[in-house]
């Protein structure tokens, strides 16, 4: 039996199945040249694996730290977690109304309020699948994740984004935050990324990791309990 | 983990990858920075559940291909002799991973970056191709036939 080239370099990386790395091993223990030959690819991977491998030692420039800690989409917000004080003019500028919410305008999240979501966000977080997203929908659901105290969603809308986290059988809005609406209007592009402050947040409050698609339907089905 | 500590603990892989393919530590981490910002861009287009070390490793095979398609930027240094010659590189044997970074170069790119990816980060061929976004078909050949071709420059 001929063995290829192409089948001991699969054999040295780990991808042949095991009955074929047995056909491999039998032929190989029965002929000195092909042993020659594996051993031959064995050296090359080994060689090519320390490529550089240096680098894998050399602490990260700053510049690259900075890079992966900064988002483009927003600046970062400075953190508050004192009751903002909005209050006295809330009533004045307010937004998210379609989605049922009313934060106040400007760059400081909301948090820790005792909004509970009604309308389309409770729609939205009781029935919207972050895996797929409905097209053209008001309000998307971003991450769906695990609090200590039980299942958590972002979202965004055209003017609002924010935080909200299960509790009985509603959704209380934990953190939401102002956006600039799209200057086209357009719902599509509306509801766009989600602002730092919330996914810092919803880091913080995430147990494991974000749920996939299978978990996320699973939970959704079993009503969010 | 969080998005972004995951990225910062993908730095040093992106790095090598990088350093491979363009075999100057500067150009390599300006690669990495473009590849970074924007996976942070598009971070709503990554799928949780997934991997992410796949994806940003697209993205800087994306960044990669544009940039070197136009040799606007990196073009130059794959000629020159002292190209990659860094303080840094002390730490192992410099000369080399410069010696296998320069027969790398001689490679088409598809084939070197398929070499780079499965011999050098140790990616599954699987993940390899997810990462190049060709079948596995293609990047078995690809990878045969690219380490074939190094095994013959580097004389072994």
């Amino acid at each position: 039996m001929s063995i290829t080239d192409e089948t001991l370099m699969a054999y040295v990386d780990g991808e042949l199945s095991e009955s074929e790395r047995l056909k491999v091993d039998s032929a190989v223990a029965a002929d000195t040249a092909l042993q020659e030959r594996l051993e031959k690819h064995r050296r090359f991977r080994a060689r090519m694996g320390g490529t550089f491998a240096n680098v894998l030692e050399e602490p990260v420039p700053e510049r690259l730290l900075k890079a992966a800690k900064t988002t483009n989409v927003v600046p970062f917000p400075a953190r508050r977690r004192a009751a903002p004080a909005w209050a006295a003019i809330a009533a004045t500028l307010v937004v998210g109304v379609v989605a049922g919410l009313s934060v106040p305008r400007g760059p400081q999240p909301t948090i820790g309020s005792d909004l509970k979501a009604h309308g389309a966000l409770a729609a939205a977080l009781d029935n919207q699948l972050a895996s797929s997203p409905a097209r053209g929908a008001i309000v998307r659901v971003g991450l769906t994740f695990r609090s200590a105290d039980g299942y958590c969603r972002t979202f965004t809308e055209k003017t609002v984004a924010g935080l909200a986290c299960r509790e009985g059988s509603n959704w209380k809005v934990r953190m939401a935050v102002a956006q600039d609406a799209a200057p086209t209007g357009d719902y599509r592009t509306a509801a766009s990324e989600t602002p730092s402050a919330i996914l810092e947040a919803a880091q913080n409050l995430m147990v494991g990791d974000p749920l996939d698609a299978k978990a996320e339907a699973a939970a959704q089905k079993a009503g969010w309990r | 983990m969080a998005f972004e500590q995951e990225i910062v603990a993908l730095l040093p892989r992106l790095r090598r990858l990088a350093r491979v393919l363009t075999r100057d530590a500067t150009a390599a981490d300006d690669l990495v920075q473009i590849a970074v910002e924007r996976a942070l861009t598009r971070r709503d287009q990554w799928r949780p559940g997934t991997r992410l070390d796949s994806w940003v490793m697209r993205i800087m095979k994306n960044a990669w291909i544009d940039e070197t398609r136009s040799r606007a930027r990196w073009g130059k240094v794959l000629h020159e002799e002292d190209a990659g010659v860094n303080v840094s590189d002390v730490t192992s044997d410099p000369a080399e991973s410069m010696a296998i970074a320069q027969a790398m170069a001689k490679l088409p790119d598809e084939q070197r970056i398929a070499v780079a990816l499965v011999l050098i980060d140790g990616l599954s061929y699987a993940d390899a191709a997810e990462v190049l976004e060709i079948p596995p078909g293609t990047l078995n050949s690809r990878l045969v036939r690219g380490r074939m071709a190094l095994m013959e420059m580097l004389d072994q």
